[in-house]
């Protein structure tokens, strides 16, 4: 693509977040009448890049170039050069109308400050025609569905006359009719002449949708080319072979005693029940892509958002799961995915932290041993390698790795020990260093006796730590893989694609899953 | 909507979506034509003009802070320091009026710069330092209470003739205050829900990060929901000197309570983006004609407090059940 005819283009884009990369020397160009197709595994840097374009977030280095021009973008500068996005999250207040946001930020635009409403009605249903939704102007965004949430957005995208329109994943919060009249919908804007850039990790959907693919991986760009040029396969294989260094392989779980059994656990009205066992000593590793379904499983299993049916067993016994007290019970242990929120109370210091699961233990007659609670603390540091080591510092002001090791330790140092530890992401945000002490906890986990859940987007990780694997898509088990089996690309096909047969179809038709 | 038979009536040849959108307002005021009817049933007293026509009047000076509040916690804020704001605004005019009606454009202009330079304070406070509103306004309501008592714990000052005549004159029959509450009403409606500003208050309000996206220029949005609250409080605090004639340093302690009574009756959400300016009207007119009921049958001031914490109590389980619905 020649850079004059590009509408906007990326150049060089690095952004760090604290430690961590999220972009490396990333360039793109969208050009007019084009559909340019962002793809990459979670975590490969996708939506920092949209923040970026969209000037919610900064770059560290690199320019955005629109028509050729370095622009600083803010969200209205943004905005103003015509730049639209249609956010996975909507990004539309919820207690207005369907008018009002179609217009916030931008009801200057009529000179004055005040509103011409019969002209911004005029538009806004002009707006809304066009793309064929039928939306009450006055109805509340509140009570509209996902779908017409994002149709409003590419009606408020049209009103400001956007040139370029970033869609961020539509595919992981719609599908079906809803997603193939969003699809129509792309089709018509880019016979219109609007350049769009389309974020997905569905790959069936680059090949019914886009002109241009480029591939993002850990940050980086792996591949830019045209769609014709590429297969399934080989998008695959651009997107996988992440290296994640050797490690000393665990010796293989006896598998003799089950220490949890899912017996058809229902989660939700559209999904299959979900039925699998879990050994003791043995790590299962949950792999799918975000929004499959595997967080709505943690919660099931900690209590946190009970099952709608379908039965627990804890060393063959019916277990009743319907608030977080009664998976600690039963030796449940739940570490989430946002251990600021959910994981931590930020402002206590580690020593609270550490010893919040335990002040049963720590007591006698209802008061809490100063004492015992400054021995706990300080043996759990040391055994878990939390630096700094000093227990009184507040838990917010260690780095993402510590604090994971904190909430990990938390229950790891609770009487009796849990038999089912299940680890959301353990490792999302944390530096490599810290990240190998979290698996050497793993190891500790399993080697003690307790069953280990690993839900993880890394797929690297997942083979690297699980004896076996599950993959889930679409809130569906659909597939296991044992240790001999695994292999990202095996993996990354069942959680893209679905079910196998599912493979030839939409190789085939080329049709969305 | 078919199968809640008790709201299809409404839907059916209404412009639903505004009755739906508007549902807290016109809860706020059914309870205001209730409480007109039962008071005007049950009390002689209050089925003569005067007297109703006095309730108006007694509602303007909470009816003004009401809407003051109502412009920051509809952007998501809460400002606690309106009272004091009141009270020093009231005190500094009273004592540059000192009696003389050539000092009043001099006194009404000190109060509402007093005003203006509080509402910058609590603005950057909570932009620009980023302390919680609640805190930072606290802070404020303190420090302000602190400057009027050491100024003087007896009341200062003395309002100027024409400027408490206000109180009592009227212009062909119509008293000029319930003018100046008309227009000063008139002029929030038209700023909540016909301006950019307006629209934008509701959004920063509703989802701040929304509306950032959008473009919206959030924090410079909420600063000046603080300093508009400052302004509009200090004028609150004028209009009550033409009734007090003195300015007094415990002139704004209860305000604030009942300002956040009238806010929350009149069906604003204190979690911001929802509520509308016709509601705080009703809200504060509820609390005026309960407060003239409860007077003129001679029930006590305990009692009434009472009342008013049942209806807030109820009115925010009614809001509940639409939330959850």
């Amino acid at each position: 693509m020649k850079a004059e005819r590009a509408l906007v283009s990326a150049r060089g884009i690095y952004k760090h977040y604290g430690g961590i990369r999220a972009l490396a020397d990333v360039s793109l160009d969208i050009g007019s009448a084009e559909i340019h197709a962002l793809v990459g595994e979670n975590g490969a840097g996708k939506s920092t890049l949209v923040k970026i374009m969209t000037g919610a977030e900064k770059q560290d280095a690199g320019q955005v170039l629109v028509d050729g021009r370095e622009a600083q973008l803010t969200p209205e500068k943004a905005r103003e050069l015509g730049i639209g996005a249609v956010y996975q999250e909507p990004s539309l207040v919820p207690a207005m109308t369907v008018l009002e946001n179609v217009f916030l930020g931008w009801e200057q635009r009529f000179g004055l400050r005040l509103l011409d409403h019969r002209r911004m009605r005029r538009e806004a249903a002009a707006a809304l025609d066009n793309i064929g939704a039928r939306i009450h102007l006055e109805t509340e965004v509140a009570t509209l569905s996902v779908a017409d949430r994002q149709l409003v957005e590419i009606a408020r995208a049209l009103v400001l006359q956007a040139r370029v329109l970033i869609f961020d994943e539509p595919s992981a919060v719609l599908s079906g009719v809803e997603l193939e009249r969003i699809f129509r919908v792309i089709k018509e804007l880019r016979a219109h002449g609007l350049g769009i850039l389309y974020i997905s990790h569905r790959l069936a959907e680059i090949f019914e949708l886009a002109d241009r693919a480029t591939v993002l991986k850990d940050g980086r760009v792996v591949a830019g080319r045209p769609v014709n040029e590429l297969t399934m396969e080989g998008l695959i294989r651009l997107m996988v072979g992440r290296e994640i260094g050797a490690r000393r392989l665990r010796p293989e779980a006896a598998k003799d005693k089950i220490v949890l059994k899912l017996d058809k656990l229902a989660l939700g009205h559209d999904r299959e029940p979900i039925s699998f066992e879990l050994h003791a000593g043995e790590v299962l590793g949950l792999a799918g892509l975000v929004g499959s379904g595997r967080t709505r499983l943690a919660n099931a299993l900690g209590g946190i958002r009970p099952a709608r049916a379908g039965a627990v067993l804890r060393n063959g016994r019916p277990i009743r799961l319907k608030r977080p007290s009664d998976a600690i019970r039963a030796g449940i242990v739940v570490i989430p995915e946002d251990r600021k929120r959910e994981g931590l109370i930020l402002a206590h210091s580690v020593r609270e932290n550490l010893a919040l699961a335990s002040l049963k233990e720590l007591s006698t007659i209802g008061m809490v041993s100063a004492k015992a609670e400054r021995r706990l603390a300080s043996e759990a540091v040391k055994a878990f390698g939390v630096r700094p080591s000093a227990i009184d510092v507040a838990t917010g002001t260690l780095s993402g790795g510590n604090q994971q090791k904190v909430v990990l330790g938390k229950w790891l140092v609770r009487k009796p020990a849990a038999e089912v530890v299940v680890l959301d992401e353990p490792t999302r945000g944390v530096d490599v260093g810290a990240k190998y002490e979290i698996y050497n906890l793993i190891d500790e986990l399993v080697a003690r006796g307790s069953g280990v859940v690993l839900i993880s987007s890394e797929l690297p990780e997942v083979i690297a730590m699980s004896d076996r694997v599950l993959v889930m898509s679409a809130g569906n088990i659909v597939g296991e893989l044992e240790r001999g089996e695994l292999s990202e690309e095996r993996i990354l096909r069942l959680a893209v694609l679905g079910r196998e047969q599912e493979l030839a179809t939409s190789e085939g038709g080329g049709h969305a899953v | 909507m078919s199968s809640q038979p008790a709201l299809s009536i409404l839907s059916v040849g209404w412009p639903s979506h505004w009755v739906k959108r508007q549902a807290r307002t016109l809860l706020a005021w059914s309870l205001l034509i209730f409480l007109y009817v039962l008071t005007t049933v049950l009390s002689e007293t209050f089925r003569s003009p005067a007297v109703v026509t006095e309730t108006f009047k007694g509602a303007t000076f909470v009816g003004m802070a009401a809407a003051a509040e109502f412009f920051v916690v509809v952007a998501g804020g809460i400002d606690l320091s309106i009272g004091s704001v009141a009270t020093i605004s009231g005190m500094t005019a009273a004592v540059l009026m000192n009696g003389r009606d050539q000092n009043i454009p001099l006194a009404v202009g000190a109060a509402l710069g007093v005003g203006l330079v509080v509402g910058v304070i609590n603005g950057l406070l909570v932009t620009w330092v980023k302390i919680t509103p609640f805190v930072a306004t606290f802070g404020m309501l303190y420090v302000l209470q602190g400057v009027a008592y050491s100024y003087s714990v007896n009341p200062v000052g003395q309002a100027a003739p024409t400027f408490y005549n206000l109180y009592e004159d009227s212009i062909a029959g119509v008293p000029v205050l319930l003018l100046v509450m008309a227009g000063f009403w008139g002029i929030c409606w038209y700023v909540a829900t016909q301006t950019a500003f307006g629209k934008h208050l509701y959004a920063v309000g509703g989802d701040s990060g929304a509306a950032r996206l959008a473009g919206v220029r959030t924090t410079r949005v909420s600063f000046a929901s603080y300093v508009v609250c400052s302004v509009v409080a200090a004028a609150a605090g004028l209009l009550e000197l033409t009734q007090t004639y003195v300015g007094t340093p415990d002139l704004g302690a209860t305000l604030l309570l009942t300002t956040i009574t009238a806010v929350v009756i009149g069906g604003v959400s204190l979690f911001g983006g929802q509520g509308s300016v016709i509601g705080v009207l009703g809200g504060s007119l509820v609390l005026a004609f309960l407060g003239q009921f409860f007077d003129s049958v001679q029930v006590n001031a305990f009692f009434q407090q009472l009342i008013e914490g049942l209806i807030i109590l109820a009115l925010l389980g009614i809001y509940r059940q639409r939330v959850k619905r």
